[in-house]
């Protein structure tokens, strides 16, 4: 029994390994500093970690780790902050030395980007890793007509923010 | 003014380097896996498990009270009764605990998801919030029965003013913890009601959102009613009868 548990420790991590992008991207997306992306990471490796007994192989290792990733991402709730009206802090807040180490455009289209609320976010998202409407539809549980209007909604939504921030 | 082309952004986002360089080591990431969660079912579980640590220590509590008290039998019985309380209320959290949806991340989208967190916590976590404001109520009470055995060696008879001040205590202390319960908890499902609504705004099911926020208010007031009238029910048969 050990060896069969190091074996599949050892095939997640190799998965995972293969996979960091998806992790480095979500974490980065859902965060406004180092701080909180250092946690989503922690708590989206957790529950890839939970989920992995259950991952049938029906769909690409990535596939299923987008969905987990958004998932935990999405359920993930803030702490109630004695004496601090955490309402007052916009999700839009970030820390500026965050995004120093990317290019021009990815600093701009993260600062739009962090303007977008939690669902917008995800499918904006898997739009930029370029799924298919099906993908995000499944992911998301929208239909696929749902979220082409709501891609073009979002598309100019944030193309108005760019532009504000460019 | 020149139109924004996504695609440019799209295509910088994908070629962004830096998402592919910043690689978690394999020692961290065997770290992480041994954390505990910190989403909504790590909550619900975490709160279950310090409440039921709680109310062991009370109900072991009791049981000493029992045996301090076994020669006086008035007092003997509603020990025992405080004592069987106890125990109801720790079978209701583990019932409760043993109900938190396992929810596999892979297994559904996120929409079904949301659903499963907001339906548990309004159909089934409300009851489990008012169990565990009885905590500091019990807790209460059964340090008031260590103070009287020894200070005099049993219940003394109370006057008005006692009958106020305890009753005051037993009540606001039972309120006070339901408060700091459900604004907590309410502060974490808004999150997840906020974004189900995001999903669902032009879908017809938002109105299943607003089900679920009438089926909260209906439970959370008649539990309230029971706990309450049961509550008064204690108090009187503790001091009055």
């Amino acid at each position: 029994m050990p060896k069969i548990n190091r074996d599949i420790k050892t095939e997640f991590l190799d998965e995972l390994d293969k996979h960091q992008g998806i992790l480095q991207k979500i974490s980065f997306v859902y965060s406004r500093n180092s701080v909180e992306k250092e946690d989503l990471c922690q708590e989206i490796i957790l529950q890839l970690w939970k989920s992995y007994p259950s991952f049938k192989r029906e769909c690409a290792f990535s596939t299923w780790m987008y969905r987990v990733a958004l998932n935990t991402a999405l359920s993930l709730t803030k702490k109630p902050k004695l004496f601090i009206n955490t309402e007052e802090i916009p999700d839009s807040f970030f820390d500026v030395e965050y995004s120093m180490n990317k290019s021009e455009s990815i600093k701009i289209l993260y600062q739009a980007i962090s303007h977008l609320n939690k669902v917008e976010k995800a499918i904006i998202l898997l739009w930029l890793e370029d799924k298919s409407y099906e993908e995000i539809s499944d992911n998301i549980g929208l239909t696929v007509k749902n979220i082409s209007v709501r891609l073009v909604r979002i598309k100019a939504k944030l193309k108005e923010l760019i532009k504000k921030f460019q | 003014m020149e139109e924004i082309n996504l695609e440019k952004y799209k295509s910088a986002w994908k070629k962004e380097q830096s998402f592919f360089e910043e690689k978690l080591s394999r020692d961290r990431i065997l770290k992480f896996m041994q954390l505990t969660s910190k989403n909504i079912s790590g909550l619900f579980k975490k709160s279950l498990i310090i409440d039921i640590i709680i109310k062991i220590l009370v109900s072991f509590s009791f049981g000493v009270l029992l045996i301090l008290y076994s020669s006086q039998n008035r007092i003997l019985l509603i020990t025992a009764l405080l004592f069987l309380l106890t125990i109801l209320c720790i079978i209701i959290q583990i019932k409760i605990y043993k109900k938190i949806p396992d929810v596999k991340n892979g297994d559904q989208n996120i929409k079904m998801l949301l659903y499963s967190y907001i339906d548990f916590y309004n159909r089934k976590f409300v009851l489990s919030l008012l169990v565990a404001s009885f905590s500091g109520t019990l807790f209460f009470i059964s340090g008031s029965f260590y103070y009287f055995y020894y200070k005099y060696g049993t219940i003394r008879s109370f006057q008005y003013d006692d009958y106020l001040v305890f009753g005051i205590i037993i009540v606001f202390s039972f309120l006070l913890s339901a408060f700091i319960q459900f604004r907590n908890f309410s502060f974490h499902i808004r999150q997840l009601e906020n974004s189900l609504a995001d999903i669902e705004q032009d879908s017809i099911n938002e109105s299943k959102l607003k089900h679920y926020k009438k089926l909260n208010r209906r439970n959370s007031i008649i539990y309230s009613i029971i706990l309450f009238a049961g509550l008064l029910l204690l108090v009187l048969f503790l001091f009055v009868i």
